[in-house]
């Protein structure tokens, strides 16, 4: 059972290998409109060390964004939740912020910021905020009334139900949008490349390689860009495992059990 | 002075026009139980949460150990009809729940809330999630948190109203083991008169709209009570005086 969770997502990727393969083959497709996967393997191979570096480039512009923007986020949220003034003002402000195209304002982006980090670093943040204010919120107003009446019958102050209540709750949320945005980041690093950058990274050598029908090496980038984008939430859905332990296990793990006098009977 | 644990002593509270509680007043002897029934919109669940400090009475005051107490949290044990147990705390991480709001749950807190858990059957389980566990045992996870808190006084508000029948009769059993270990005061609501007269020393009949005391039954039923107490005349006398003069309130 075990073996064949953890093999179906591998099936999967061989299966879309094999119609990619197929559809090359049996369709007699040039490699210049779309290279078999050997063939986009070679060019990743070959272009191996510069791509490398240049991934090294844009997963640093992605993470950066990713922390940036989701830490912006939940502040936003958890203001947002605590004063109902900030909630008003802010609301539609947010709301409209998703309607502006992100490609249309990276222009005027650059004439702010420049040509450096910043520009993407804001790109990245703008994609990845949004669903992290969104969830967190519903988090927070979706706390059982009851709960925090039961707090403050016990003589709570607002900190203490604050950190014990309210901030835990955030979590399963937190992490739905987490998982999103670690996706989107990558996303954000590359329009961010494309429109507002002279510095080297993937996206912009994906629009290179594109300019000189090397379809391969298209191939090779997005294959690169997707397995950094699959990191990201697999980084994502391991933290959300570890942090919220009780949604998946029926009992603390051992390591944290304060003052359990070692286990007695393991289960689940 | 007499030996009264806690005094209500005229509370009333209004909802801007609306007269929710009308001038109320009991007087609960150290360690008694004390049971209230009543129909729904009887203010039961008001003069809990002044007596809990989460509702400022409109006038009156609630003494308890010299001091009014009325609007003031944390002096008082109070339990839901929904257990409300946290998701991401363990059993003993809830049962020390108090502790831990409050000010710092030590080592000595978890061990004495292993105990308890060890000592009412759910030993096994003290590191368990609340996801785990049945509805009758995350009930008796939040008496054991609400007990964990170290108060005199247990304001009880429906606790097992959403258990199904067998598990409720259990747990009334259970909870008067409990109280007859703790020397615990309890005010309990209900609003079935079964459950009222089998816990009580005193049923307190309420009427609503407004909400204020009808009745008030000595139970003379002695203790300790089992299912077979439910079958007794006297059990079934002092019933049936409840059910009419909740019926005939009711029915004006």
């Amino acid at each position: 059972m075990k073996v064949l969770r953890l093999a179906s997502p591998l099936l999967a990727v061989l299966l879309v290998l094999a119609v990619w393969q197929l559809a090359v083959s049996v369709l007699h497709v040039q490699p210049y409109v779309l290279p078999s996967p050997h063939r986009t393997w070679q060019a990743l191979m070959d272009d191996w060390d510069n791509v490398r570096s240049l991934a090294g480039q844009t997963v640093y512009e992605s993470v950066v964004g990713f922390l940036l923007g989701t830490g912006v986020g939940f502040l936003l949220a958890v203001a947002m939740a605590h004063v109902p003034i900030v909630h008003r003002v802010l609301y539609p402000i947010l709301i409209a912020s998703q309607a502006v195209p992100i490609v249309a304002i990276a222009a005027p982006l650059v004439i702010i910021l420049g040509y450096g980090l910043a520009p993407k670093l804001v790109i990245v943040g703008l994609i990845v905020f949004f669903p992290v204010v969104v969830n967190v919120l519903d988090g927070l107003s979706g706390i059982d009334a009851g709960m925090v009446n039961l707090a403050r019958s016990m003589g709570a102050g607002a900190t203490k139900i604050f950190l014990l209540v309210r901030l835990p709750a955030t979590l399963t949320p937190l992490f739905s949008a987490l998982k999103l945005a670690a996706a989107y980041a990558v996303t954000g690093a590359v329009i961010g490349e494309w429109t507002a950058s002279i510095t080297p990274g993937l996206g912009k050598d994906l629009l290179l390689k594109n300019s000189r029908l090397d379809t391969a090496g298209v191939y090779a980038d997005v294959l690169l860009l997707t397995a950094v984008g699959l990191t990201g939430f697999l980084l994502m859905t391991i933290l959300e495992r570890l942090s919220t332990p009780w949604r998946t296990r029926g009992t603390a793990r051992r390591w944290f059990r304060p003052s359990a006098p070692r286990d007695t009977k393991g289960s689940r | 002075m007499t030996d009264n644990k806690l005094t209500i002593d005229s509370v009333e509270v209004r909802f801007g026009e609306t007269l929710a509680l009308a001038e109320t007043s009991i007087e609960v002897k150290d360690g008694e139980f004390i049971t209230l029934v009543g129909p729904s919109g009887c203010g039961k669940t008001t003069l809990m949460n002044v007596i809990a400090g989460l509702q400022q009475p409109t006038s009156g005051q609630v003494m308890m150990d010299g001091a009014n107490i009325a609007g003031k949290p944390g002096h008082v044990g109070y339990m839901f009809q929904k257990d409300l147990l946290i998701p991401w705390r363990t059993v003993t991480g809830n049962i020390v729940l108090g502790a831990a709001l409050t000010g710092r749950a030590t080592k000595a807190d978890r061990a004495a809330a292993r105990e308890l858990a060890a000592r009412y059957g759910l030993g096994d389980f003290v590191d368990h999630y609340p996801h785990a566990l049945s509805g009758g045992m995350r009930q008796r996870v939040a008496l054991m948190r609400t007990l964990a808190f170290h108060k005199d006084v247990l304001l009880l508000d429906e606790p097992f109203g959403a258990l199904d029948a067998q598990t409720r009769l259990e747990m009334q059993q259970w909870l008067l083991e409990v109280w007859a270990d703790s020397g615990r005061t309890v005010l309990f609501i209900t609003h079935d008169v079964d459950e009222a007269v089998f816990l009580a020393d005193r049923v307190v009949v309420m009427s609503a709209r407004p909400g204020r005391i009808q009745a008030v039954h000595e139970v003379a039923v002695p203790r300790p009570r089992t299912v077979d107490t439910l079958m007794t005349p006297e059990f079934m006398d002092l019933k049936s005086r409840v059910l009419s003069g909740l019926y005939h309130k009711e029915a004006k």
